[in-house]
């Protein structure tokens, strides 16, 4: 069986912005950031954060009486935003052939929280010890697969903060091999102590809000949320009538080979990976509309990143910038959360601003779009670099 | 199902260390509650600085899968997957206490980046300069199907491609003993040959890694021909599916290798079809030696492809109540699953 294009038919989406689409539209449109002090996490650091701004209790409500039990915040959340994307889809699970359908989802965390706030607890406690069953990254997919009533193939990666590019990225490959016709993929990540001590103790974190390609940034905000897109055949969708909102033209993994938490200064990967995702989609980097940058704020990424652009697009960079300084790094959530703004800056003819920019860096020396501006978007690429030098470019285009 | 080809393998379990060699005529033992690995002397493959660097799951990732390249003869794969259930957990322990022992004050670096469930894969892109594809599956008992179909996606994606695939999980004292708390584990040390006579609650804890070297294009020797998964199964499904893997397979040269694990509420269904659709057919084990872990899978696709390349299945594959019979295996059926949930199958054939 052959297949046809990759669409995008559905997406959902949770981040410090909001709970709905429309949220995020609204604040990207503004120019409103989430960056703000910890709220609900439980920490002594007081470093500037991107956190949902409701608590496990309030979101597992929001979920309904018949939802979720025990599940950890990082269900809590991917099951919010995949729900969102099915619906706008005009999916419903129960309709569809399982054997056709799939669940791809991705997280770091998994369930970090509940094991941070246990695990000395668990000797003495009995009635927590359901929680020990929720650490393993694979058991909130699972979860979350079983709210929605999935019953098909779905699975679980965790590839630090490319995690959801690479969730769309096997969801596009598992269409175009003809072995699926939709798939629901992205990635979903809480906020914990763990992750923040982490990157602070990486000297990775920045005191004030984030600063991405700006001379003077010093580091990253720790972000959380989900987001999952419903990736369709293209016949798939054209036979039952659904709205394609875009469509996954290319994508590319590749790997610095440089160090296990660092990016290579030139960038080698990250130019590989958009270079190669533009060869796949047979688009020549001169029409691209729109950069969606990994963009975290850490000196070494945005210079490494930078470069990488300044290699491929030459004197004709287009226009591009970090949102991060809008979220925070939502790590294994990052990419799909940038895919769904990457569609909204189709959708809307508007190029999202890098908030917080104040003079370039020295080299490369490069100006992110500062405010948001309207302009035609037809091709985006969307790069999602993680540890263990993984990087992903995934270009996004209008259907025509 | 394009047929992935096994060009290399090794493996480090708790019966020993090596790539392909022939199975040995008797089994390392226990008689303990968990089983843990007979690790190599890593020195041969890794600096002194690296051991110090690297945690037990890299060493062992790094380990077997430069093994198993080397079997292979191939230098650079054209993509590295690797299939973990907890990813590098020791390191994961390691950094979340310092972090709550310190209420936030205490820095370690070093445990939080090797906390990552990719690193293992990251460390091997390094090691090797592989510049391509790199992806890591944490997806509980399916996390090495998961690697697999990834494999299969890339054979047909380009014929010519050479894929590493890779499962480990380490053990860890923490885990066993929370997951102990939850009713995994037996409560008294059992020995590993007579896992399966009591029926009693829970099983043995493993660790174990093995990593294959897989290309869809032919050659001679053995490959993965058909693979199924399901998260959730009734009976009817397992059945179904057992009886699509064992399609076209003669009853005198197949031999079917279940996930049996000695706990009585997980093995109904494997007694079930050795009373059933298998009643005909030669059934071993393989839990008993690798002990139960997300990726114990893992050990099973090396044991079948060894068994199929020696032409024969060594005694203690068939432990009681299990029958050892003479057999020379062309195919091996595996089926497993872990605690009820997450249902694999797998078929390899002698090509």
């Amino acid at each position: 069986m052959k297949a046809g294009e990759v669409w995008v038919t559905g997406m959902g989406i949770v981040t410090a912005l909001g709970l709905t689409l429309q949220e995020h539209l609204e604040r990207l449109k503004a120019g409103q950031s989430g960056i703000g002090p910890p709220r609900i996490l439980r920490t002594r650091h007081t470093l500037p954060v991107g956190e949902v701004p409701h608590n496990d209790a309030a979101l597992t409500r929001m979920l309904g009486s018949e939802g979720p039990l025990f599940f950890v915040r990082t269900a809590l959340l991917g099951t919010w935003a995949a729900r969102q994307a099915l619906q706008q889809a005009g999916i419903h699970l129960q309709d569809v052939d399982p054997a056709t359908t799939g669940f791809i989802s991705s997280t770091t965390v998994g369930g970090m929280t509940a094991t941070e706030e246990y695990f000395y607890r668990y000797e003495k406690e009995e009635a927590l010890h359901v929680w020990i069953d929720k650490l393993d990254c694979g058991d909130s997919t699972r979860d979350i697969a079983c709210y929605l009533g999935h019953q098909g193939f779905s699975t679980t990666l965790s590839t630090a903060c490319s995690s959801s590019a690479n969730a769309i990225m096997l969801g596009a490959r598992l269409i175009k091999a003809g072995r699926l016709k939709r798939v629901l993929c992205g990635g979903a990540d809480a906020l914990c102590r763990f992750t923040l001590n982490g990157f602070h103790s990486l000297m990775l974190t920045e005191k004030v809000p984030c600063r991405p390609f700006d001379k003077h940034r010093q580091g990253l905000n720790l972000g959380e949320g989900a987001a999952f897109l419903v990736l369709e055949d293209s016949r798939e969708a054209e036979r039952r009538g659904a709205q394609p909102l875009a469509r996954v033209a290319g994508y590319a993994n590749t790997n610095d080979a440089f160090h296990q938490t660092a990016s290579s200064p030139e960038g080698e990967a990250a130019y590989e990976a958009m270079k190669q995702a533009l060869a796949m989609a047979g688009i020549p980097p001169e029409k691209v509309s729109y950069v969606n940058t990994h963009g975290t704020g850490t000196p070494n990424n945005d210079e490494s990143e930078g470069r990488a652009l300044c290699r491929l697009f030459g004197q004709n960079l287009p226009p591009f910038s970090s949102t991060k300084p809008f979220t925070g790094h939502t790590l294994a959530a990052a990419g799909a959360v940038e895919a769904v703004f990457s569609i909204l800056a189709i959708q809307e003819g508007q190029l999202w601003p890098n908030l917080n920019f104040t003079e370039p860096m020295d080299d490369p020396s490069i100006v992110p779009v500062l405010k948001t501006t309207s302009a035609p978007v037809r091709t985006v690429v969307s790069n999602s670099f993680g540890f263990g030098g993984n990087n992903t470019s995934l270009v996004i285009t209008a259907v025509s | 199902m394009k047929a992935l080809f096994i060009l290399g393998k090794a493996s480090i379990s708790p019966q020993g260390f090596g790539a392909s060699a022939p199975l040995p005529p008797t089994p390392y033992t226990y008689e303990e509650r968990a089983l843990v690995a007979v690790e190599p002397d890593y020195k041969e493959e890794m600096s002194p600085l690296d051991l110090r660097r690297m945690n037990k799951s890299m060493k062992m990732g790094v380990w077997c899968a430069k093994k198993a390249l080397g079997e292979a003869g191939i230098p650079q794969p054209d993509a590295i997957i690797t299939a973990t259930g907890l990813g590098c957990l020791q390191d994961t322990v390691n950094f979340l206490k310092t972090i709550i022992d310190s209420d936030e004050t205490a820095q370690a670096p070093t445990y939080f980046i090797s906390s990552t469930h990719n690193s293992v894969s990251g460390q091997l892109a390094l090691r090797l300069k592989s510049t391509l594809y790199n992806y890591t599956y944490c997806h509980k008992s399916l996390s090495l199907y998961s690697a697999l179909l990834d494999a299969s996606l890339h054979a047909e994606e380009n014929s010519r491609s050479v894929v590493l695939v890779g499962a480990l999980d380490e053990h860890v004292d923490v885990k066993f003993r929370h997951y102990d708390l939850r009713g995994w584990w037996r409560k008294e040390p059992v020995h590993n040959l007579r896992l399966y006579q009591e029926s009693l609650p829970g099983t043995l804890s493993g660790e174990g890694c093995h990593y294959f070297v897989l290309s869809a294009s032919p050659s001679e020797g053995v490959a993965i021909t058909r693979m199924a998964a399901v998260e959730e199964a009734n009976e009817s499904q397992i059945e179904r599916l057992t009886m699509e893997m064992l399609e076209g397979q003669s009853e005198k040269e197949t031999l079917v290798l279940l996930g049996l694990s000695g706990d009585e509420p997980s093995d109904g269904v494997y007694h079930k079809l050795r009373r059933t659709l298998l009643s005909s057919f030669v059934v071993g084990a393989f839990r008993h030696l690798c002990g139960v872990y997300h990726t114990s899978d893992g050990f099973a696709l090396y044991l079948a492809d060894q068994v199929l390349r020696d032409a024969s299945a060594p005694a203690y594959l068939f432990p009681e109540p299990l029958q050892s019979l003479p057999i020379v295996p062309r195919s091996v059926v595996i089926y497993t699953h872990l605690r009820g949930s997450g249902h694999v199958w797998y078929r390899l054939e002698k090509l």
